[in-house]
């Protein structure tokens, strides 16, 4: 059987094994018709819009097995129609079951599964995309030790790993990937309902497929949670991650920061904001190279104008830094240490009509600005109009 | 001889009934102390309720919600023993409120110290009711899931999730 397959399964025994112990439940729907404008559909420098039309489906399940024993559910499936494009039609899929149990007092166990699935055929243009499809899975598990009424140990693991369908961009050309992540905190209050301040380390290994190599790295870092004022939250990671890139022939040591920071602002009960910083070593998300340095930020912001409108906005900007040491055998680009802007704006505004139905509108800008001969230069607008209704 | 037989009698009886009174009026004053004492506990539980609330930790209401109801229920029997003791004729049933009172004290002080039963990590706010945060790990501190949480929520809303969330392209 299937990596895929057996993945899948998990996700379906995470929902229905339990079921039957089930002591109180909800079940949620939410349905989405949106209709769209893409003006630069295969993400490239020459641009080719097309106007969709997409269907999106959320259920959400919740169900309490005893005061200690929960079980989420979440499937997400997508159906996008393109008008002028190849291929015309796209599915998404989304599966995800969490398991949250107190297994006593002071130890609490969660294990939780994602699988996702894009089934996108080839697409035409200039772009190299024969075949868009994959598969790609979280599994994640954390446990919680409450050491005293100050002090707790959290441990974690997750194994991830994404599949595509086209075997020689999958395995010949070795995008397939594994990857496992460690990670290990003690945190102690240091003043209550105020201060905790932690010290956590962050192991990765990631292998991609045949001989293209991959990269461990291990952070170390100290943090704090602050609660500022009960209205501003902040949680800071400081710390240096060391990690080896094998790029197929060789191990390149590296030495990166790591830095993690977020914030969470909310004025009043109508206005939040949020903010987020990061520097870290993390998987490439091309063929060229195998880790970069990625160094994020990003803004967001929800307002409730009216009892009926409520508005939506996010700014994010990433920088890839991939330094020609994380470069993967085989590949000679015209840059050896090269960047990679990313750059997205969304503003999003939704109308109650009534309780079960919305009006939503939508536009996204997103920029690329890299220098590697082999990855393109874009931009993109798209905007939406679409009508939700739940129950 | 007679007349000092007397005035020894008188002098015992005097002291005895200085020491009667002061004894009683003692316990008197001590029961007002534990009363009042009681009483701050109860109102020190309500604000720490109060404070739990605005910071939106749910472990923390509950923790807190269990302390007033410690202490609610103390100052209760409290009360009652008090009532006890105004209406008590003898001095043992004076003593056997004052105990009363006693306990009602340490139960309060007790209750006080009591945390709530950590519940399961429930998903609780993660993601809207139709959409949780499926980036969710019990690892993170709680706080930093709470944050991420709400941030999910914006994110997702606002139609972003993360860069290559959605859309994969090989490149």
């Amino acid at each position: 059987m299937s990596k895929e397959k057996i993945c899948l399964l998990a996700v379906l025994s995470l929902v229905s094994a339990t079921v039957f112990a089930v002591n109180d439940g909800s079940l949620k729907f939410q349905n989405t018709v949106r209709f769209g404008y893409d003006d630069n559909i295969y993400q490239a420098k020459d641009k080719q819009g097309s106007a969709s039309i997409s269907d999106i489906l959320n259920i959400t399940g919740k169900m309490t097995f005893s005061e200690r024993s929960e079980l989420l559910f979440f499937w997400q499936p997508e159906f996008k129609y393109r008008f002028d494009a190849d291929p015309e039609s796209v599915t998404y899929q989304d599966l995800y079951g969490r398991f949250s149990h107190g297994i006593s007092e002071n130890v609490f166990f969660q294990i939780s599964d994602r699988f996702r699935y894009q089934d996108k055929g080839a697409e035409a243009g200039a772009v190299d995309r024969t075949d868009e499809n994959f598969v790609e899975n979280n599994l994640v598990g954390g446990v919680d030790f409450t050491l005293s009424k100050k002090d707790n140990v959290k441990l974690g693991a997750e194994y991830n790993f994404r599949k595509w369908d086209d075997k020689n961009y999958g395995k010949t050309r070795g995008n397939d990937y594994d990857q496992f992540v460690g990670n290990a905190s003690y945190l102690r209050e240091l003043k209550p309902n105020k201060t905790t301040g932690l010290i956590g380390v962050n192991y990765v290994d990631q292998s991609y497929e045949g001989s293209r190599g991959g990269y461990s790295a291990t952070a170390l870092y100290l943090g704090v949670d602050q609660n500022f004022t009960p209205t501003v939250t902040g949680n800071f990671r400081v710390g240096g991650s060391y990690s080896s890139i094998d790029t197929g022939t060789t191990d390149n040591d590296a030495y990166a920061p790591y830095l993690q920071g977020t914030l969470l602002f909310q004025t009043t009960e109508d206005t939040s904001f949020t903010g987020s910083i990061g520097y870290s070593v993390n998987k490439s998300e091309n063929s060229v190279y195998n880790a970069q340095d990625r160094f994020n930020v990003d803004f967001g912001m929800q307002h409730k104008l009216t009892g009926k409108v409520t508005l939506y906005s996010t700014l994010g900007y990433q920088l890839g830094l991939y330094d020609s040491d994380y470069k993967r055998p085989g590949y000679a680009p015209a840059i050896s240490d090269a960047k990679e802007n990313l750059i997205r704006f969304t503003i999003r505004s939704s109308y109650e009509i009534n309780k079960n139905n919305f009006v939503d509108i939508g536009y996204q800008y997103v920029n690329r600005d890299v220098d590697v001969s082999n990855l393109s230069d874009y931009d993109r607008n798209r905007v939406d109009i679409g009508w939700r209704v739940r129950f | 001889m007679k007349r000092q037989i007397k005035r020894s009698v008188l002098v015992v009886l005097l002291v005895g009934a200085i020491g009667f009174v002061a004894n009683a009026a003692v316990d008197t004053s001590a029961v007002i102390e534990q009363m009042s004492n009681i009483s701050a506990l109860a109102v020190q539980a309500k604000s720490e309720l109060s404070q739990a609330a605005k910071g939106n930790d749910f472990q923390a209401i509950l923790t807190a919600q269990l302390h007033v109801q410690g202490t609610e229920a103390a100052l209760k029997d409290a009360k009652t023993a008090f009532a006890s003791f105004n209406g008590a004729k003898t001095e043992k049933e004076k003593k056997a409120a004052m105990k009363k009172i006693k306990a009602a004290y340490s139960g309060a002080l007790k209750a006080l110290r009591k945390s709530a039963p950590k519940l399961a990590p429930k998903s609780g706010k993660t993601g809207s009711a139709y959409v949780p945060n499926v980036t969710d790990s019990l690892w993170k501190s709680e706080s930093a899931r709470r944050v991420a949480n709400d941030r999910f929520d914006i994110n997702y809303v606002a139609g972003g999730g993360t860069f290559g969330d959605r859309d994969a392209t090989p490149e």
